[in-house]
């Protein structure tokens, strides 16, 4: 018998059968994104503190309320993004290569669309007012520039398990290169709509 | 029997020489330099300390200028806090977490050698600054307006932010590779209930590094870009709020002295029940009160700030959350007593240091209460007062456990004893020393004199308190030379240990001292709190290994379970040697020296390492298993 | 007379604090006692030896329910409440302030106002005895705090926002107060004095504080030696308010924010080497020669 069988066996444990919970590699990528998570957490109530502590009007300084179309196309793209990479995660874990392939590039491009879109955005804003002109000026590029890098690293992740993919590392019963990208693809998606929530929707309340 | 042992130590067999030195993965060796870089930290910082008490020792002295004299406490906060405990107690928690919970490594073997190496290169970038005369000088917490460009124009706090930035990559890492550890690696049947009370303590703290960490970076970036690149987080003029770096600070902050006094506690816990023959008393309740006390932790940082014009009502709040608190802490101090009455207590040496440990904690914890009372606390905070409690807690709290594990586990790590009157004569000295130094500290600060002061005026009946702390800060001095002494001497001389010296309960005292390199020949199953104590069970897995079962022999193997009940699950296949961890922090350190001299190119080059860095550590290992 | 201790009170709010810190005092050492005691219990009694004690002792844990938690949460209520209860004194809500100062912390020296900033003065506060002042604290600068412990709490004194603290002496007195948050590198040297008058004199002391500086063949010196490039003068043409005020600086107790007491020969030395007596503080070395020191001590402690 198998030494995890013949442990179990020695400590009589209840259920026959091995379970798997989840792996090492699986905790490893929750951690990470928790304190990163958290990282976001914070920077978005230090723009709270902020603005609640600001007696002027929000924003401050003259400065517009945030345009709303592109950042919520970012957005709805980016959300997009997110339910494809979990059609590729549902798609390997039924063995289906070609799911997995294809749903990672879709991913990995409408990431791209997304940061383009980023990028433009920035400019634009930034003919209005920049990080040096004032504290709300600055907390909005932190806060979006962080996440960018978030999300750059992000895509690196998806095109190295792209090329794992490509040759055929991953099967339906052993993904975890997979999943700990989709995990982490998640949490930046996630951060967007926050940040949109945040920056973008809650100056017109 | 021997053929299976020699299978196991072939596999795990190191080569020798530098190269070893620069790619071992083993939670052993990486432990043992944790213990012995921060040990020399926490040297440095202890002369910083001693030539500060010099210039107090007398009205009005000249020994050092005012900005030496900012450069010295400031360092000395920062070197104690974050290069010396806490690693310090990473260091015990790397040496002994995989022995007690019957693993042969740590989760992420690698991803240890990494956080060794990135916390050696951010003590020595912090500690670069010295010669240049440019060590960080606005305190520990350094406050902004002070710590901005306009009030300290050179390198002084960029060193700090940077550094910090740096060792946080160090202490993150170390947490998520304990927390993985803890929960998937214990021995079969060591369910969570069953797990040794130091692991508790462990992975209660890691949870706090993994939520409390971020504030402290976050605060370390806008504090940079407002130094270096224009931006504006806390200045008024341009709508920011200095108030603003002292939540986020804080916020960080007060869970941080959890995150060190949690480990210490735990060794505390270790050392309780094997010097007072016994298990522990109310195991339950002391794992309960560790995981309360990280998770409170989080919902008392204002207190640090009762001074600044709050709101009554949020300080109201805080106070009621700060003086709740010492709710867990007093769980604990009656666990280990009752533990200790109904016991047979030892009086060996690691047992002195937590006796001490009790003394002067439970001083440090009732001026903490004192200070959850928010009108004392207006009147006391910022003064000698504060002063004397943080020391009581912190050295008491966890440089007293730190000193009790050093002798406690020193025949495991060396296979040798130390010498046990040295011990005794170093813990009188330091627990005389200590409170010599620290108690007329309460007094100076309620006779009004206030902290970070390179100088005092006599008349104000502050002098004779000062120089008996600085006739203190000698005694205690020697009580640290001794127990120096006392390890450096008996690595060399000390007679043998055996494996169990001390009747320890806990399994890394099932296994032989030193422990080979892979820990266990076989993995132990495990059926109470006390695995060592269980003499059959431990019988069982010596005639295992004679029958070769459990043995994990085909590389470096180790057994997953499951989070809660420690059920087997899955081999595991860890790698070995590796030099990328150390390849990692090298790069780190050159994208850190850029941000530092503002030479972005330097930093982006960096970059492109750290990216290297990590795709050789990803590079599919035929050893590693992808789950 | 001039010590800081917070044990001497001279005020109602100072009294409270101490009375809250007698009542701590009492119930830690109470505690401390309990636990030592406990220590040594357990240490002295010699019981016999044999395998470790496995047992599970209902007794024992009950123990560490009783003290660890029913006992201490009982102990820290009745100290919240007992805190809660001293906030008033200390910091009053409303306004029963008749008097308003307001105060400018500056690296390393304490701008002094009376009368809606008409009249500026330096590191010496003067108040009427039993008329509580309003001290409303910013700075222009980094943040310092205002700590007079005979009188009050401490006080943040922070850039874009005014805080306050109420002074109500009991007695006449001088009070000696300092900087409690660190400022730099002259942190240690940033004091200041209270001085609590009977009301008349305090009325004499501020009508005199108002009057401009006396027509003198001082001035010139003082404008000469490139004083008034930093330092103001009431009365006298330029304005700086860079540095301190010095328009009575005779009638002031200390110079360099209590650093030194404030003699001729001491003002002298200060002339003569600032950065000796505070280094790194904002005056530089001036290199002054001697007779023209000695003019400039003899005009400046003439302005009373």
């Amino acid at each position: 018998m198998t030494t995890v069988a013949y442990a179990r066996r020695t400590t009589e444990p209840t259920v026959e059968a091995a379970p798997r919970s989840a792996s090492n590699g699986w905790w490893g990528m929750v951690l990470f994104v928790a304190t990163e998570a958290t990282l976001f957490t914070v920077l978005l109530a230090s723009y709270f503190y902020i603005r609640f502590k600001t007696s002027s009007g929000w924003p401050p300084d003259g400065i517009a309320d945030p345009k709303l179309l592109r950042a919520l196309v970012m957005t709805a793209l980016l959300t997009a993004s997110g339910f494809v990479m979990y059609a590729a995660e549902t798609g390997i874990r039924r063995g289906r290569q070609r799911a997995l392939v294809l749903g990672l590039g879709a991913t990995f491009l409408l990431g791209l669309a997304f940061l383009g879109l980023q990028i433009w955005e920035t400019v634009v804003v930034a003919r209005e007012f920049t990080p040096r002109t004032d504290t709300y000026g600055s907390l909005v590029f932190t806060i979006t520039g962080a996440h960018s890098v978030h999300l750059v690293v992000g895509l690196l992740l998806l095109a190295w398990v792209q090329g794992r993919a490509w040759f055929r590392a991953y099967t339906a019963g052993r993904h975890l290169g997979v999943q700990m990208a989709a995990m982490y693809w998640y949490f930046v998606v996630v951060v967007q709509v926050a940040i949109f929530v945040s920056l973008y929707l809650t100056p017109r309340i | 029997m021997e053929a299976h042992v020699e299978r196991l130590e072939k596999v795990w067999a190191e080569p020798a020489g530098i190269v070893s030195f620069l790619t071992s993965v083993d939670h052993k060796r990486i432990g043992i330099r944790y213990l012995f870089t921060a040990f020399a930290f926490f040297i440095a910082a202890g002369i910083e300390a001693m030539v500060m008490r010099a210039q107090l020792a007398r009205p009005g002295e000249r020994l050092v200028s005012p900005e030496t004299y900012d450069q010295l406490f400031s360092l000395h906060g920062t070197t104690m806090i974050f290069l010396f405990v806490t690693p310090m107690l990473s260091g015990f928690g790397n040496y002994c977490v995989p022995l007690m919970i019957g693993a042969r490594d740590m989760a992420f073997p690698r991803l240890n050698a990494l956080s060794y190496w990135v916390f050696l290169s951010s003590g020595l970038f912090i500690y670069a600054s010295v010669p240049f005369g440019l060590a960080p000088n606005d305190g520990w917490f350094n406050y902004v307006p002070l710590s901005d460009k306009v009030f300290t124009p050179d390198k002084n706090i960029d060193f700090y932010t940077l550094g910090l930035i740096f060792i946080t990559i160090s202490t993150t890492a170390g947490a998520a590779n304990f927390i993985v550890t803890i929960f998937k690696l214990r021995a079969p049947g060591m369910s969570i209930n069953r797990m040794p009370l130091f692991c508790w303590a462990v992975l209660a703290t890691s949870f706090a590094v993994i939520f409390a960490l971020p504030s402290l970076t976050v605060a370390n970036t806008m504090l940079e870009l407002e130094r270096n690149w224009g931006f504006h987080f806390f200045q008024p003029a341009h709508g920011g709020d200095p108030l603003l770096w002292q939540h986020l600070f804080w916020i960080f902050g007060h869970p941080d002295v959890y995150i060190i006094f949690l480990p210490a506690i735990g060794i505390v816990s270790s050392v309780v029940p094997v010097f007072s023959r016994r298990s522990i008393v109310g195991y339950e309740w002391l794992a309960l009160a560790t995981v309360l006390t990280g998770i409170v932790g989080f919902g008392v940082w204002v207190h640090h700030m009762f001074a600044t014009g709050l709101p009554q009502i949020s300080m109201t709040f805080f106070s009621a959350a700060s003086f709740m608190i010492v709710i867990p802490s007093g769980i604990q101090i009656f666990a280990w007593l009752a533990t200790m009455l109904t016991g047979r207590p030892v009086l060996k040496t690691p047992f002195l240091y937590v006796l001490g440990f009790v003394v002067v904690f439970v001083i440090g914890g009732l001026t903490g209460v004192m200070f959850a009372a928010v009108p004392f606390d207006q009147q006391a905070t910022d003064s000698y007062f504060v002063v004397a409690h943080f020391h009581y807690v912190l050295f008491g709290g966890a440089v007293f456990p730190i000193f009790a594990g050093i002798h406690y586990w020193f025949p495991k790590m060396s296979g040798r004893m130390y010498h046990e009157l040295a011990g005794q004569v170093s813990f009188w000295l330091v627990f005389v020393g200590f409170n010599l130094t620290f108690f007329p500290m309460h007094i100076s600060g309620l006779l009004g004199m206030p902290r970070r002061v390179y100088t005092y005026p006599g008349g104000l009946g502050w002098d004779a308190y000062n120089l008996l702390s600085t006739i203190g800060s000698g005694v205690l001095a020697a009580g640290i030379l001794v127990i120096a002494l006392n390890v450096l001497w008996s690595l060399r001389r000390g007679p043998p240990a055996l494996s169990d010296p001390w009747g320890g309960n806990t399994l890394e005292w099932s296994t032989s001292s030193p422990p080979p390199h892979f820990n266990f020949p076989v993995i132990p199953i495990v059926r109470s709190a006390d695995p060592n104590w269980d003499v059959e069970d431990r019988r069982q897995d010596a005639l295992r290994l004679e029958r070769g079962e459990l043995l994990l022999a085909d590389g470096h193997q180790t057994l997953a379970t499951t989070v809660l009940e420690g059920e087997a699950e899955d081999e595991l296949h860890m790698p070995s040697e590796s030099v990328w961890p150390f390849v990692l922090a090298l790069s780190l350190s050159v994208v850190f020296f850029g941000l530092l001299m503002k030479l972005y190119g330097v930093a982006i080059l960096g970059c492109i390492l750290v990216a290297g860095a990590i795709a050789g550590w990803h590079r599919p290992q035929r050893e590693l298993q992808d789950q | 007379m001039r010590d800081q201790s917070t044990l001497r009170p001279a005020s109602h709010a100072a009294q409270s604090i101490a009375d809250l810190w007698w009542i701590l005092f009492v119930v830690s050492v109470v505690v401390f006692f309990v636990v030592v005691t406990l220590l040594f219990v357990a240490v002295l009694r010699r019981r016999a030896g044999g395998a470790p004690d496995r047992s599970t002792s209902r007794g024992a844990t009950k123990f560490v329910a009783v003290a660890g938690v029913i006992v201490p949460a009982i102990v820290v209520i009745l100290l919240f409440f007992a805190s809660v209860a001293t906030l008033p004194a200390v910091s009053p809500a409303g306004k029963n302030a008749r008097m308003t100062i307001d105060v400018v912390g500056r690296q390393w020296f304490w701008d002094v106002y009376y009368r809606n900033r008409t009249i500026r003065t330096a590191n010496e506060i003067h108040i009427p005895v039993g008329v509580p002042v309003e001290i409303r604290v910013t700075s222009e600068d980094v943040i310092h705090s205002l700590w007079v412990p005979r009188l009050n709490r401490k006080i943040d004194v922070i850039p874009g926002q005014t805080n306050a603290v109420v002074f109500d002496a009991d007695k006449p007195g001088i009070f000696r107060g300092q900087c409690a948050e660190f400022c730099g590198v002259e942190h240690g040297l940033m004091a200041l004095l209270v001085v609590a008058q009977p009301a008349p004199q305090f009325d004499r002391w501020l009508a005199d504080q108002a009057e401009p500086a006396p027509k003198s063949p001082g001035l010139d010196a003082f404008v000469g030696a490139g004083c008034s490039g930093c330092h103001e003068i009431s009365g006298a043409p330029r304005k700086s308010r860079y540095g301190p005020d010095l328009s009575h600086l005779g009638s002031r107790l200390t110079i360099g924010a209590g650093t030194l007491t404030n003699t001729p020969e001491h003002l002298a030395d200060w002339l003569r080497n600032p950065q000796r007596i505070k280094p790194g503080n904002k005056m530089p070395d001036l290199g002054l020669p001697e007779p023209e020191i000695q003019a400039l001590v003899r005009y400046l402690e003439s302005l009373k």
